[in-house]
């Protein structure tokens, strides 16, 4: 029982953010990594709404399935944003908050199970479900590491498991897979001294299927220097300069070289 | 833990059913599920609708249930409230005030005033908005003196002992007790034995770090970071399920600073893996050392009448940018500085 | 895990819990009284600023007796730097019976100076683990002997600072912390603990240099009031900088042959009460509910006290040896030890127990005889 689509469907949605043609393709899956306050939830939550916005507001109209795995989601401020950008009315956001979903999950297992569940959801779904969103699939990192297991093999096996069911919910139904990642280990910066080039501060801690799973990786940065904030997106997937980005109440825009 | 498949779970999964699915290797429910039902059904030589059954009972049962995003948002819409802080610089920086829902964290170094800031919040909360607060002490600082006087000052006309009834304070010492306290708070919460649970608003942990400080020295650092991670979304589930405010005081440590112009800084406690449990942090920083003599205005040079004035900057927030203002501790709890 | 009510809180204690006075007029007005019961206290100070001085004075005062509106409790006092000396004390105690006696209406039930000193249980440890093992016996100790209503501790830096491993000594200072922290909380008692300083270099380019409370950010935030006892210009000054009720303040206190006290008239600058309020808060309260027991301290007459006992001390130490041969067998001025290897329960009697007999490597055992004769060779 598989349904396949072949319209692109979340065409525009991050403008000249990615590699190639330049914007989110179906299927893709991205991880954008950072550490505390860079923007990871923002960035998704912009891409999130685009997907969620009709076709008439640059969006694609299409179903957005949220997993808030760091507790942190607040919808009231996704709503702000919308109507910054849209001047929508009362009745048109309610419309198409119709279209998202939101799941928050106790523990790894659970989340598991509930990935495995929302595919009635996603097949029997009016409008088709344009993207996946895991705001931090490293939120339960720790706990999962410590339950029990002394193996890494069997300490990655919960997120294996996520991986495989994500890949079987990508190829069949053609959907977009965004993650965000706390940077939870230090980069030892002490080794690059020497270099000339700037340390990128990622260290990878999650198994090596995700790493290969993901298709788009950034990192993004940011640098309170005397007041002025400075917040900076790197692709590690491909060889695209270092952007710099703001984010204001319209959500998040990369700032014109 | 993990759920172990057991007979009876649901009708078709009897304990013959059992036996040949544990004796291929499918012990617990996430092995169950996440395998392909054509596979099992291969594999234990099971009828494929018995297969299905099962799988859909037991998705049901323990995944997580999706919420729809209008249902959500109404549900926002009218659970949110943004509790005023009584002191208007602080309430500028943070956008209105504390939000419910959400984690608040004061750092500080010792004496900036952080146990000061949350009780002048709890006694605003209590004798202003008249909403019910939960007051978890793990440092022995609450002072019922102070909080009386604070409530004094501020609500002269109100009954001190009307005002502080709306508080109930818990003292935890150690991890365990922290952990038994939490517990036993989402079950209140959950069960609502009384009227108190109704009109919670507010938390306040103060601090997390007298507690949570030793989890790194005994035990490994990933039992540490998986304790510190457990506890952070057991009090980010608090707020967001229950639609709570929760405040939580942390330390300051002193950092390894890689740069040579500063080999003095200091760092909120408790790590890196702490720094993403908070929605909102403000740090503390009173402007001159309190331990020491200051210069006083005074013909007697040692004599300093005066309290430090602290400067309050949000180092994170969802809403607001990067700011600071000066804040004050006096009779009446926190106030603006000057 | 009991969640209690701010207002039953209230309603028990009042305004204010109950605390251990230190003479000092000035810094217990700071403190509504003193260091207060439950909560965990801290002396920090460069050396000869009186820690030491102060927490004697505290192990005396907890135990004046309740007609004179004091709390008539015992203290345990852990040290770690052998600065115990029985025979100031001795002289300490002398003074606060002098003190009761002529405030006293009666002479009758008076405690003897004596007295005062038995009843504190001293431990003795020169090493972290030592006291964090005697910390962890104090529990059982103090089920035992309920009256405890003091622990000073003199000092905590000490032998953690001997601690080189960092982790290790993060481990003990965490340790420490949460056994004070309840031992406080669920015997009701007051925890005094001493630290000393440690200097901080600043930030920036043209380092100047400060002076703070040793064992860094970590034990800071333990103490839930904090005192700095500091000198200028000739001056002793207090720095409460963190209490429980009272914003920070500096006070002048001063150590004299009495002890503990206020500074001489004329030099606590630090009030802010006018002179009317001044007189009347100048009554040494030992605890709220005194009714029996004011000491009216008035300028003119602490002149006065003072040339008197003055006169006392001089002929007191002329007569030192001839006083302490005649004194009882069983009551020898001698304070109470405590062996924390074998869990004896202390006795008054000296020569109940071993007697000197102790190895360097064990944990110091004297009695107050043996004591003594070190005293005077």
């Amino acid at each position: 029982m598989s349904i396949f689509c072949t319209s692109l469907r979340v065409k525009n949605i991050g403008r000249e953010l990615f590699p190639g043609p330049g914007f989110l393709q179906d299927g893709d899956v991205v991880e954008i990594i950072g550490e505390q306050s860079t923007g990871k939830s923002t960035i998704l939550q912009d891409l999130m709404i685009t997907c969620l916005l009709p076709e008439d507001h640059d969006g694609c109209m299409s179903g957005v399935i949220y997993f808030d795995l760091d507790y942190h989601f607040d919808l009231l401020r996704v709503v702000a944003i919308i109507e910054q950008r849209t001047q929508g009315t009362e009745n048109d956001i309610q419309n198409w908050l119709k279209n998202f979903h939101l799941i928050r999950c106790a523990d790894m297992e659970q989340l598991v199970i509930s990935l495995h569940a929302i595919e009635p959801l996603i097949a029997n779904s009016k409008i088709p479900v344009g993207m996946i969103i895991l705001d931090s699939i490293s939120a339960l990192h720790w706990v999962d590491s410590n339950a029990g297991n002394n193996s890494q093999y069997l300490k990655e096996a919960k997120l294996r498991k996520i991986v495989q069911v994500l890949q079987a919910l990508k190829e069949r139904y053609k959907l977009c897979i965004l993650a965000s990642t706390q940077q939870l280990l230090k980069k030892d910066c002490r080794q690059n001294r020497d270099d000339e080039e700037e340390v990128v501060p990622y260290k990878p801690f999650l198994c090596r299927q995700w790493l290969e799973f993901v298709k788009h990786r950034f990192v993004v940065t940011k640098d309170d220097h005397e007041e002025v904030t400075t917040r900076k997106i790197l692709c590690l997937s491909s060889k695209m300069d270092t952007k710099q980005f703001v984010i204001d109440e319209k959500g998040f825009h990369l700032v014109k070289a | 833990m993990p759920i172990q498949l057991l007979a009876g779970m649901c009708p078709a999964l009897t304990s013959e059913i059992l036996m040949q699915l544990t004796s291929k290797g499918i012990k617990q429910v996430i092995d169950f599920v996440s395998m392909d039902p054509e596979k099992i059904t291969a594999l234990c030589g099971l009828p494929f609708k018995k297969v299905l059954s099962i799988r859909r009972v037991l998705l049901a049962q323990y995944s997580a249930f999706p919420v729809n995003g209008l249902d959500l948002y109404n549900e926002a819409l009218s659970t949110l409230a943004v509790l005023s802080t009584s002191c208007s610089n602080l309430d500028e920086i943070l956008d209105c005030g504390v939000y419910t829902g959400e984690v608040t964290e004061f750092v500080g170094v010792s004496v900036s005033g952080k146990t000061q800031l949350c009780q002048s919040l709890t006694i605003q909360v209590v004798g202003e908005l008249e909403q019910n607060v939960v007051y978890i002490d793990t440092t022995g600082g609450w002072s019922v003196k102070r909080a009386a006087d604070i409530t004094r000052t501020r609500f002269p006309q109100k009954q001190v002992s009307s005002v502080l009834s709306r508080i109930q304070l818990c003292q935890c010492y150690d991890i365990k007790e922290l952990q038994e306290c939490l517990e036993q708070l989402q079950k209140s919460l959950h069960n609502q034995p009384d009227c108190f649970y109704s009109s919670l608003k507010l938390v306040v942990v103060d601090s997390v770090s007298a507690v949570l400080g030793s989890s790194f020295v005994s035990g490994t650092y990933v039992e540490g970071c998986s304790l510190l991670q457990s506890i952070g979304r057991r009090l980010n589930a608090l707020a967001k399920d229950f639609a709570i405010a929760v405040i939580i005081t942390n330390d300051m440590v002193s950092a390894a600073s890689t740069t040579s112009t500063e080999f003095y800084s200091m760092k909120p406690a408790l790590g890196r893996c702490w720094t993403f449990v908070p929605s909102v942090r403000v740090v503390l920083e009173p402007d001159k050392e309190p331990c020491q003599l200051w210069e006083c205005k005074y013909a007697d040079k040692s004599c300093s009448l005066f309290e430090p004035t602290i400067k309050a900057i949000v180092d994170k927030s969802v809403r607001s940018p990067r700011q600071s203002t000066l804040l004050k501790i006096t009779n009446a709890g926190v106030a603006n500085g000057t | 895990m009991n969640f209690m009510s701010a207002n039953h809180l209230y309603g028990k204690h009042g305004d204010g819990l109950q605390h251990i006075s230190t003479s000092c007029f000035a810094i217990d007005n700071l403190l509504d009284g003193g260091f207060p019961l439950g909560h965990v206290s801290q002396v920090a100070g460069e050396s000869a600023s009186g820690k030491t001085q102060l927490c004697f004075q505290l192990c005396i005062n907890v135990q004046i007796p309740s007609s004179f509106g004091g709390m008539g409790a015992n203290s345990i006092y852990v040290d770690t730097e052998n600065t115990f000396i029985s025979s100031r004390l001795l002289e300490m105690a002398e003074s606060t019976v002098e003190n009761l006696r002529k405030r006293a209406t009666e002479v009758k039930g008076l405690p003897t100076p004596d007295t005062f000193l038995s009843t504190i249980y001293l431990f003795r440890c020169q090493e972290a683990v030592q006291l964090l093992s005697v910390a962890h016996q104090l529990f059982d100790f103090i089920k035992q002997h309920p009256t405890v209503k003091l622990i000073v501790v003199d000092s905590i830096a000490h032998c953690l600072r001997s601690e080189e491993d960092s982790k290790t000594r993060l481990r003990f200072l965490h340790n420490l912390a949460e056994i004070f922290r309840k031992l406080s909380r669920d015997f009701h008692l007051a925890v005094v603990i001493i630290n000393q300083v440690s200097t901080k270099l600043s930030a920036s380019f043209h380092g100047t240099s400060s002076v703070i409370p040793a064992l860094g950010a970590i034990w800071s935030n333990v103490p839930s009031v904090k005192l700095m006892l500091t000198k200028q210009n000739g001056r002793r000054l207090a720095i409460v900088y963190k209490s429980l009720t009272h914003p920070r303040r500096v006070v002048d206190y001063d150590i004299t042959k009495d002890g503990f006290r206020d500074a001489a008239s004329g030099r606590s600058t630090s009030m802010i009460f006018s002179q009317a309020t001044a007189n009347d808060l100048l009554c040494n309260d030992f605890t709220q509910n005194s009714q029996t027991f004011k000491v009216r301290r008035s300028p003119e007459k602490s002149t006065e006290f003072e040339e008197k006992t003055k006169n006392k001390r001089t002929r007191s130490t002329e007569s030192n040896h001839s006083d302490l041969s005649q004194s009882h067998p069983g009551d020898e001025g001698c304070c109470v030890e405590v062996d924390f290897f074998h869990e004896m329960p202390p006795s008054h009697h000296p020569e109940s127990r071993d007697d000197g007999q102790s190895s360097p490597s064990s944990p110091i055992l004297l009695s107050g005889s043996a004591r003594k004769k070190r005293r005077f060779t």
